[in-house]
């Protein structure tokens, strides 16, 4: 443990970690920064260039991006009354009311500041939590693991509440996905039409950058012209007022507190992510606070929250991934075929052999994160300005970079047909209300679950009672009972209220 | 990989390029004089010694593609690289590694099946995987004709289990009827594996689809599985280390191993059938059918003197593989002792396969 950790403290020493730190948090930085490009479409068109480099320096790029780029999407929700990523959505709420008092630099400071302490704090959870995360390791056969993945499935369809069936078909489409190429379980190749471009099923990061990179610079290019519409009265924030902002985030201690726990909790949750953690953070600080009506007015408490949530789910987002192999976001899902490129297999072993990796990423988000804190504060005004660069401009680059990346994994053209193609079904089902990452979720999780359902039924020689024969299975089930009742409950719990209601109208 | 390269550019090129042009001035200024007068004086020049018979083509023109099947960082990736630096150095051309990942590396044996016999495309195969795959195949193998260049790395073949296993012959394991880990239904392992359960009667029992050899290891501490057939990696060789968890049971290759001194070879233990080359997975080098005989000898005398260079050795065991010069000639006829053994066990295999 000490001396992985250590390992990964050296490799933060090197000139090289600290360039792909900084070069990673920039971008991470920048693309959170215009609305719409998040750390999603950074990580997976710069996965590919980490080709051939060295797996700690690649692991110390994504670790910038990753965990910087909700930072940065406060700027722009807080200059421009745009979110720059969906989790900065309860950002604009106070902090573009500040914005307009001429209060601008404060609210960055205040931004910034939370993101960071948010951070630190969910990152000192997973640390701690990760010695019993070995444990767990060897407590989880096959027949837990398979029922923690159906956990996942379940819980990151669940997070598409608008709607559900939509989000059971997106999820379903990606299991069958999943189950093209050669499975290992049963060593033949299924669905690959006679094709060798099937052969080891579909290619994540095509897919991923098309779903998600290309057919969001599609909706961007259809609608035209720039990210962001210039927000009145947008003034540059003064560097002594930003840093007075900073200071003033220890004014909200419970505040932060409460958002750094529900984004760590949350984020360890697959599916649910910083846009609930960020949400669900506002309203309870609301909730709690003894002048709810300053909320959505230009509150500092506001931002702290909201900041605070939409940072703290990075550690918490990490643990399953790093634990068990469970992405819990797209960010997660690139992060873990960064993994598989620079030949470290992520999974359930990933602890007890690449524990220095483990370590150089946690390393790496802290870093990150204390320049993110500093670049906002010093430069949150000038990078507000990238969102009114016309989008005519912009997507073609990020686009053409896109291909480069998807090309150079493993020099097949088909691979940039395929990213073309899932671009415009991804932009497709985005128009028609299908959530993607349920989608991709399930593409990533579908083939381990039948994996591991095989592999149970191969140790108990064919018995079904291996998945009910644990303790840890039978506590996984009731939480995955739990999670696919709770839209139920929450329909009888409010038809009960009603009824209530009327009855004591009618009285 | 970038230090070796940087040095080959500074050290190695230019100075051969220095060095060609001026034996090329040389020999042009002899000719031309030669031919300028009729002196015969000029006439008896005697050639340049060269240890080889200078070949009758203008080889290499252009930089020449490896392919490789697999991922870069990979270990063929790494053999690939780290031999063509040396190579490209030598021959004064660039020597570029392509990644033709996918199809279980079948992509690099396409290129080489594809490729125009020009000697601009080498390619490294996985085998005897590659040529399972093949025959498993309902279109056949083909692997005829190519030229072979040689062996570039391979790796050794050892069973092991939990150190509480009860057993430790082939007969204690056939009789104890183990649960075999198996990574995949289809890569080197199981090859090795289903041939070997076969020849040994141990009954065929496995659990499937673990992620890597760790997966695999813990799922044996976990008791999901009790026995693994594996490639010998640095990780499997710590893993039957006396600390940890795991014993070797035997080993594939002709002699016991440094770094498993106890662990008997399947000849010791009465299956030398199965011992030697012909189960090892082995990177093997070919360039197409049809490649003019000069030129494939330019690049195997070329290859072959990289693998005798100790900083190139001295790289490729650090990555946990074992280099063991093999001319063309033998590669060739090693390749045909595959097939042979592949023929006999073609059906077994497949029943493996499919008894899933």
């Amino acid at each position: 443990m000490i001396e992985a950790f250590l390992e990964g403290l050296a490799q933060l020493g090197q000139p090289a970690a600290i360039a792909a730190i900084v070069a990673g948090t920039i971008v991470g930085v920048l693309f959170g920064a215009i609305p719409g490009l998040g750390s999603v479409i950074a990580m997976a068109v710069l996965l590919p260039f980490t080709f051939g480099w060295d797996a700690y320096i690649a692991m110390f790029l994504f670790a910038g991006i990753f965990g910087t780029a909700s930072t940065g999407g406060a700027i722009p929700a807080i200059l421009l009354n745009t979110p720059g990523t969906i989790a900065n959505v309860c950002t604009t709420l106070d902090g573009h009311p500040m914005a307009r008092r001429g209060e601008a630099g404060r609210a960055l400071g205040l931004a910034a500041m939370a993101s960071g302490l948010g951070t630190f704090f969910s990152i000192i959870v997973l640390a701690m939590l990760l010695p019993a995360a070995k444990l767990l390791i060897l407590a989880f056969g096959s027949p837990e693991f398979f029922w923690l993945v159906i956990l996942g499935l379940v819980a990151v369809t669940l997070a598409s509440r608008d709607n559900l069936v939509k989000g059971l078909a997106a999820g379903g489409v990606g299991i069958l996905l999943s189950l093209i190429g050669l499975s290992l379980v049963f060593g033949q190749v299924r669905f690959a039409l006679d094709s060798e471009f099937l052969y080891d099923g579909l290619p994540v990061v095509p897919l991923v950058v098309g779903f998600f990179a290309l057919s969001e610079l599609m909706v961007y290019t259809s609608r035209g012209g720039s990210i962001a519409t210039v927000g009145e009265g947008l003034s540059q924030p003064g560097i002594r007022q930003t840093v007075g902002g900073a200071l003033e985030v220890f004014r909200y201690k419970r505040v932060l507190l409460r958002g750094s726990i529900i984004g760590t909790v949350l984020g360890a949750v697959p599916g649910v992510g910083g846009a609930v953690a960020n949400f669900l953070a506002y309203t309870t600080a609301k909730q709690a606070s003894k002048t709810p009506e300053l909320f959505g007015t230009g509150y500092p408490g506001g931002i702290v929250a909201s900041e605070s949530a939409n940072d703290a789910k990075d550690g918490g987002i990490l643990l399953p991934t790093l634990t068990f192999g469970i992405p819990g976001n797209v960010e997660m899902v690139i992060l873990m075929g960064a993994f598989v490129l620079h030949g470290i297999t992520p999974g359930r072993q990933l602890l007890v052999h690449n524990l220095d990796i483990v370590w150089a990423i946690i390393l790496g988000v802290i870093a990150a994160q204390i320049l993110t804190t500093i670049i906002v504060v010093s430069g949150g005004g000038f990078l507000a300005k990238i969102s009114l660069i016309p989008v005519r401009y912009l997507a073609p680059i990020v686009a053409v970079v896109s291909f480069l990346g998807v090309y150079a994994i493993r020099s097949n053209p088909w691979d940039i047909l395929l990213a073309v193609v899932a671009g415009c079904i991804g932009y497709l089902m985005r128009r028609a209300g299908f959530p993607l990452i349920t989608f991709v979720i399930g593409f990533v999780l579908g083939n381990t679950a039948e994996r591991s359902f095989v592999q149970s039924l191969q140790v108990s020689e064919g018995s079904y009672t291996i998945f009910f024969s644990s303790p840890i299975s039978i506590i996984i089930i009731i939480t995955i009972l739990i999670f696919a009742g709770s839209p139920l409950i929450k329909y009888w719990y409010e038809r009960f209220t009603a009824m209530r209601k009327a009855k004591l109208a009618s009285r | 990989m970038n230090t070796i390269h940087e040095r080959g550019r500074l050290g190695g090129t230019r100075w051969w390029r220095l060095l060609l042009t001026t034996a090329l001035a040389v020999v042009l200024g002899t000719v031309i004089a030669a031919c300028g007068s009729d002196e015969p004086t000029a006439t008896p020049v005697p050639a340049q010694p060269t240890p080889t018979p200078v070949p009758q083509v203008q080889f290499p023109e252009r930089e020449i593609e490896w392919i490789v099947g697999w991922p870069a960082g990979g270990g063929f990736d790494l053999a690939a690289r780290t031999i063509g630096d040396f190579m490209g150095e030598e021959l004064g051309v660039d020597v570029v590694v392509r990644n033709h990942t996918g199809a279980g590396g079948r992509r690099a044996v396409d290129a080489v099946r594809r490729g125009a016999p020009d000697g601009y495309t080498i390619s490294i195969m996985n085998m005897p995987m590659q040529l399972m795959a093949e025959k498993l195949d309902p279109a056949g193998a083909d692997f005829e004709g190519f030229e072979w260049i040689g062996q570039a790395v391979r790796q050794e073949n050892i069973v092991t289990a939990p150190k509480t296993a009860s057993f430790n012959t082939p007969e204690e394991v056939a009789a104890a009827e183990p649960r075999i880990c198996m990574p995949g239904l289809a890569g080197h392992n199981f090859l090795v594996a289903a041939v070997s359960t076969e020849v040994m009667d141990i009954p065929w029992k496995v659990v499937s689809g673990f992620a890597g050899g760790a997966d695999t290891r813990a799922a044996m501490l976990r008791g999901e599985c009790d026995i693994s057939w594996t490639v010998a990696n640095p990780q499997v060789v710590a893993s039957i280390s006396p600390e940890d968890d795991f014993k070797g049971l035997w080993v594939y290759s002709d002699e016991r191993l440094d770094w498993a001194p106890d662990t008997p070879t399947v000849a010791e233990l009465g299956y030398p059938e199965l011992g030697g080359p012909k189960l090892l997975n082995s990177g093997l080098v070919a360039a197409p059918a049809g490649t003019p005989a000069a030129i494939v000898k330019l690049i195997e005398d070329s290859f072959q003197r990289a693998l005798n260079d100790p900083d190139v050795v001295a790289r490729l065991r650090e990555g946990g593989m074992e280099v063991l010069p093999m001319s063309g000639q033998a590669t060739d006829e090693a390749v045909g002792g595959m097939d042979s053994l592949l023929t006999e066990f073609t059906d077994v295999v497949k029943a493996r396969q499919e008894a899933q």
